[in-house]
């Protein structure tokens, strides 16, 4: 460690940074196509689909002179390309179209109104998936074949095992109805009520923690289960490690060796679950919100496909799609933060 | 004399220890993992009672009752003088529903739909990923390279979102009855009870994780010297790839569908709990959750039987998984 090694690390470094650079450009400029072709194939579906939103009023079917006017005002009698196109050029400029369903609303409105609200929900259900997760991993691991280690372990395969469409009723059955400490339903913060429109008001936190409860336990507990099961199986490998042994015969304490050498290790499996994990607490939140009867995005997005609603449909999925191109590309930044072996070419 | 003396020693081994098989030796091996078996148990029942739920406990014919078992009435015999009966109710173990439908006979029936689609679905994602991956490892650098971008690609789709625009789509085609093709697809769906485009749209969108699997295991087999060998002594590529490396990535495929499978019976309850599954009445799983939850004050039964019958099975199907797993690959036991 003289003086003339200290250049080559610096320089090492930069070369890692520009190769990073350029992998996160790539990986931006992938996003471009993948997005353009899941918008066309959702229109596509879309556009092919018999019947449209305006056939029925209410559950009378709708005269079709009126039905017709309403296709021209919203542009659906033009050709499917010239349909796609402008909904293309108006997305990239931001707007997203009027709602068909909900009159005089747009897409850009309710989708700023029910984001919120599926971001507070899924922050939650990853916070509780974590906190929860991984320490009863460690726990698992570290106590391996104990009573502490199975009933963990058994705990985890039930929390993957049961569903949120079986947990929610369950939860509101044991919680809400018998022992009436949570309330059933809803959400106790409105979009407008958000301080900096994520955070829920300080005077309305104890209503906020409530209502989330429930709903946050019947999103997380899969979450915590796996990462559980996970950060055990990656642990359990990571201590049989040499460079472990090694740490042992420096005569490291045992809380040095499982903090500094082998938590940091043993998370790189846990973070590369977190994109698909992350697509979980989407498609979770879909069930959730309907049987929590939370305002969210998945309850609009399920509505609006009962409904036709095709604006909603595409907008909510564009803002799906890109959330998870986003957490994958995340994910895989902190991977090889966690794992500097790995290298982007 | 060392050399025979050693040859006697492995001769007197392989007496204690008969030649097995790896195969045999995962059996084993499996076998000796009590929730495994358990779980395979409890599927290979599930089976049973979805295959002969007809002729077994339940009577078969609407309106024309016999002497059975546990459940005397039809999974879509209506009964409103028999509504909301809790269970141990006489002729409904577990209860009734709001229409007086007998909850054990539309759960045992939900068998055969949430197993059908396990299993459908399963099969045709293994087939297509294991095919895929096989071709796209097996292949020059370049087509590789190709197809899994193409892979990658895909990757980046939300599936849940396009399995519900598919079932609508699917939904409105039969509504409308299709034409030509269409309409034989619809029928099919129809006698089904709208099981038929939940097999496509599932097959059509899960395969993609199965390829890549396939495709790293198929990468890591060509490699070795037994393939090496078959080359050697002439065996074409068709050969090669399904005698000598499909046998040997079929394990790691089948356990990592068997551990994907729950994710399927998943999908098919939400869908059917969004109204884009089975077609009522038809009986799901998910579809009796959603039709009951709301009146889970009441009649706690209607959806909390069904909802322990979709937990079980997944749990039966994680157990017999993480066995399936543990036995093909003792390296990774107990993670």
């Amino acid at each position: 460690m003289g003086a003339p090694c200290v250049g080559a690390p610096t320089i090492a470094i930069a070369e890692a940074t520009r190769r990073m650079t350029r992998y996160i450009i790539r990986r931006v400029l992938w996003f471009i196509p993948v997005l353009l072709a899941i918008m066309a194939v959702t229109f596509f579906l879309a556009y092919i689909t018999p019947g449209g939103p305006f056939d029925f009023a209410g559950e009378k079917q709708l005269p079709p002179a009126v039905r017709q006017n309403l296709m021209q005002k919203y542009g659906l009698d033009r050709p499917a390309y010239e349909q796609f196109a402008r909904w293309l050029w108006n997305a990239i400029r931001g707007d997203l179209g009027p709602s068909y369903f909900y009159k005089g609303r747009s897409v850009n409105e309710v989708l700023s109104q029910t984001f919120p609200i599926s971001a507070q929900l899924g922050a939650l259900a990853l916070l509780l998936g974590l906190l929860i997760g991984v320490p009863m991993g460690i726990i698992a691991a570290l106590k391996q074949n104990t009573i502490w280690d199975y009933s963990s372990t058994f705990i985890a395969i039930l929390g993957v095992s049961i569903p949120n469409l079986v947990l929610g009723p369950l939860l509101i059955w044991i919680f809400a109805l018998k022992l009436g400490w949570f309330p059933t339903a809803r959400w106790a913060v409105n979009y407008k009520e958000l301080v900096l429109g994520f955070f829920p008001p300080p005077d309305k936190l104890w209503p906020f923690i409530k209502h989330a409860t429930l709903p946050a336990i019947t999103l997380g507990t899969g979450l915590s289960a796996s990462i559980a099961r996970l950060t055990r199986a990656s642990l359990l490998q990571v201590i049989r490690e040499d460079y472990i042994r090694t740490a042992r015969a420096k005569g490291l304490p045992e809380r040095t060796i499982i903090i500094v050498h082998a938590l940091k290790n043993s998370m790189i499996p846990v973070v590369t679950v977190l994109g698909p994990m992350f697509a979980g607490v989407v498609t979770g939140s879909l069930i959730v919100e309907q049987i929590f009867a939370i305002p969210g995005m998945g309850k609009f997005f399920v509505t609006s496909v009962t409904n036709r609603d095709y604006p909603v449909i595409l907008g909510t999925t564009l803002l799906y799609s890109v959330l998870l191109v986003v957490a994958n590309l995340f994910v895989d930044i902190v991977y090889a933060w966690l794992d500097p072996r790995i290298r982007y070419d | 004399m060392a050399a025979d003396k050693q040859a006697q020693e492995i001769a007197s081994l392989e007496e204690i220890r008969p030649h097995r098989g790896p195969w045999a030796d995962a059996w084993r091996r499996l076998l000796r993992n009590k929730a495994a078996v358990i779980g395979g148990t409890f599927i290979l029942l599930l089976i049973l009672s979805a295959i002969f739920v007809d002729n077994w406990v339940i009577a078969k014919p609407l309106g024309k009752e016999v002497e059975p078992l546990l459940a005397p009435y039809h999974f879509a015999k209506v009964n409103f003088k028999m509504r909301d009966k809790p269970p141990l109710t006489p002729g409904y173990l577990l209860g009734s529903d709001y229409l007086g439908r007998d909850v054990l006979s539309r759960t045992l029936y939900g068998t055969r739909v949430s197993l059908a689609v396990a299993f459908v679905a399963a099969l045709v994602s293994l087939v297509i990923g294991i095919s895929y991956g096989l071709v796209s490892g097996y292949s020059s650098s370049r087509v590789d390279n190709l197809m899994m971008r193409f892979v990658d690609f895909l990757y980046g789709f939300p599936v849940l979102i396009f399995i519900i625009l598919m079932q609508v789509y699917f939904k409105a085609v039969s509504r409308r009855g299709g034409s030509g093709l269409a309409s034989v697809f619809v029928s099919i769906d129809k006698a089904l009870g709208g099981m038929f485009f939940i097999f496509v749209a599932l097959g059509l969108l899960n395969w993609i994780g199965m390829a890549r699997i396939a495709r790293g295991q198929t990468l890591a087999q060509k490699e070795k010297e037994f393939v090496e060998a078959a080359r050697a002594v002439g065996a074409g590529h068709l050969r090669i790839i399904f005698r000598h490396i499909l046998p040997n990535i079929l394990g790691p495929c089948v356990v990592a569908e068997t551990l994907a499978i729950p994710g399927y019976i998943f999908t098919e309850a939400f869908l059917s709990f969004i109204g884009l599954g089975v077609n009522p009445p038809t009986p799901s799983w998910g579809l009796m959750i959603s039709e009951t939850y709301q009146a889970l004050r009441t009649s706690w039964w209607q959806s909390m039987v069904p909802g322990a019958a979709l937990t079980l099975t997944t749990l039966a199907f994680n157990f017999l998984g993480d066995g399936l797993r543990d036995a093909l690959d003792p390296r990774l036991r107990g993670t």
